[in-house]
């Protein structure tokens, strides 16, 4: 399988310093990583996300936006900035 | 918008979990320390508003991708140009007739689109992008 890439001109520069053989296996190692952390990403957001809902449905862990905001613009003006409302 | 005959529009009430808020402060001390407490501050507006806009019609926004086992809706927050992009994924309660709670919108969990932190590049954007 053959896979065309746009990259970023400074890691082509980069790359290119590398013999053929080492650089298509650098480029192949890359993607499976690449591939491994998007798995471990997607797993790691449902497990956050469950475990809200879970918290959600108990009422617990729960703060108004209203509150929120409150918070957000106090520790605004406590940094002397202006009050964004 | 979501109308009712009277034509009244529905306003759905808005919460987050602590976890969530942790997660918007976390990435503006990041904001902070990489760049500057004025464009955490930008930032941090930005994501106030995309959220308050939730209030109406949040079922305007689609399913997350992944596989949750109830219904989780996602809004990308992204500064205008920036490339810096966090999801917002929230849920949306008690809207069916029988239900004693009010129409409620929930942020549930606030993450970066790659879900690594932010680099000292893609903050510095944010700023040369205001």
């Amino acid at each position: 399988m053959t896979v065309t890439l746009n990259l970023p001109d400074e890691l082509v520069s980069r790359l290119a310093l590398l013999p053929e053989a080492a650089r298509d296996r650098f480029a192949a190692d890359a993607l499976e990583d690449a591939f491994d952390l998007y798995r471990q990403e997607d797993t790691d957001c449902v497990t956050i996300v469950e475990k809200e809902i879970a918290e959600m449905d108990a009422g617990q862990g729960l703060v108004s936006f209203d509150e929120v905001c409150r918070r957000w613009n106090a520790d605004r003006l406590s940094q002397g900035a202006p009050d964004a409302t | 918008m979501n109308e009712q005959d009277s034509g009244h529009v529905e306003i759905y009430a808005l919460r987050l979990k602590e976890h969530a808020v942790r997660d918007i402060e976390s990435a503006y001390v990041r904001f902070a320390d990489l760049v500057s407490a004025e464009v955490a501050d930008k930032w941090r507006d930005g994501i106030q508003e995309t959220i308050a806009g939730l209030a109406y019609n949040p079922r305007r926004y689609p399913r997350a991708p992944e596989n949750f086992q109830r219904e989780v809706r996602q809004i990308v927050y992204r500064r205008a140009g920036s490339k810096v992009a966090y999801r917002i994924l929230f849920i949306v309660t008690g809207e069916s007739e029988d239900s004693s709670d009010a129409p409620t919108v929930t942020i549930l969990h606030v993450r970066h689109a790659s879900s690594r932190p932010v680099t000292r590049t893609q903050a510095r954007q944010i700023e040369t992008e205001e």
